[in-house]
């Protein structure tokens, strides 16, 4: 599709990373990278790598319990729609982030719970989420349009 | 993620450079467990944190249930993304903003 602009990373059409949080990093240069490439408004570019950071955080930290694993992240671009679509791809544990519950928010702070924010926050910041097992993947697709908020 | 301290008897700032996010916010909560005996007000200054993800939330949250046994915990220089990031996740309620 000649809309649709592929980011390389190091000349790769993807960026492999081990699921470990520290690789987070990498990750978040690249995609800053690409936000400013872009020129990406601020506000949205810092949606975009809590977004981002959330389903890395997610991989790493649920996705290989019992052996070592990676993520596979590619960014494109549709030119047309200004659209970021960024695409998480693991071979983890089958896991479908959007059949989280949505937690509680309202309830005193002591009985705050911390899990599940992360997706939550994703999906209210995020144009959309889509999740599909495919080929014994998990696939997660984060879609944000990334210009006119100026 | 830079951190600068600054004591004045028992009221602490903290000067947050950088964005709270899964790799730094473990950091974070390191260094400021470490510093928090004997404050009661606890400052934490923002205006250079970018955003800050679920990771950082919980140790907001953290903190600020320390603070409220010992003083209080007040939140500066809130930038737009991580004013947001607190209003979606009802930390607004019970945070303290300067």
């Amino acid at each position: 599709m000649e809309n649709i602009r592929r980011f390389k990373y190091n000349g790769e059409d993807s960026l492999v990373l081990p699921a470990q949080a520290e690789a987070f990093t990498t990750l978040s240069l690249w995609i800053e990278g690409i936000a400013d490439e872009l020129a990406v408004p601020f506000k949205t570019k810092n949606q975009l790598l809590i977004a981002v950071d959330e389903i890395f955080t997610n991989i790493a930290s649920y996705g290989y319990p019992t052996s070592s694993g990676s993520a596979t992240v590619v960014v494109e671009f549709d030119m047309i729609k200004e659209i970021l679509i960024i695409v998480f791809t693991d071979t983890g544990v089958a896991y479908n982030p959007l059949e989280t519950v949505s937690p509680d928010i309202s309830g005193p702070v002591e009985d705050r719970p911390l899990g599940g924010l992360g997706i939550f926050l994703v999906r209210k910041l995020m144009d959309s989420v889509e999740y599909r097992r495919e080929n014994e993947k998990n696939v997660l697709i984060l879609k944000k349009q990334v210009t006119g908020e100026l | 993620m830079k951190l600068d301290f600054r004591k004045e008897d028992q009221k602490m700032t903290v000067v947050i450079d950088g964005n709270i996010d899964t790799v730094t916010a473990p950091d974070l909560e390191k260094e400021l467990k470490a510093a928090l005996n004997d404050v009661e007000v606890l400052i934490l200054d923002l205006t250079a944190v970018g955003y800050i993800s679920s990771a950082g939330l919980r140790v907001v949250m953290g903190t600020d249930k320390q603070m409220r046994k010992q003083g209080r915990m007040i939140l500066k220089n809130v930038s737009s993304v991580v004013k947001e990031v607190f209003e979606i996740t009802g930390f607004g309620d019970f945070l303290n903003f300067e």
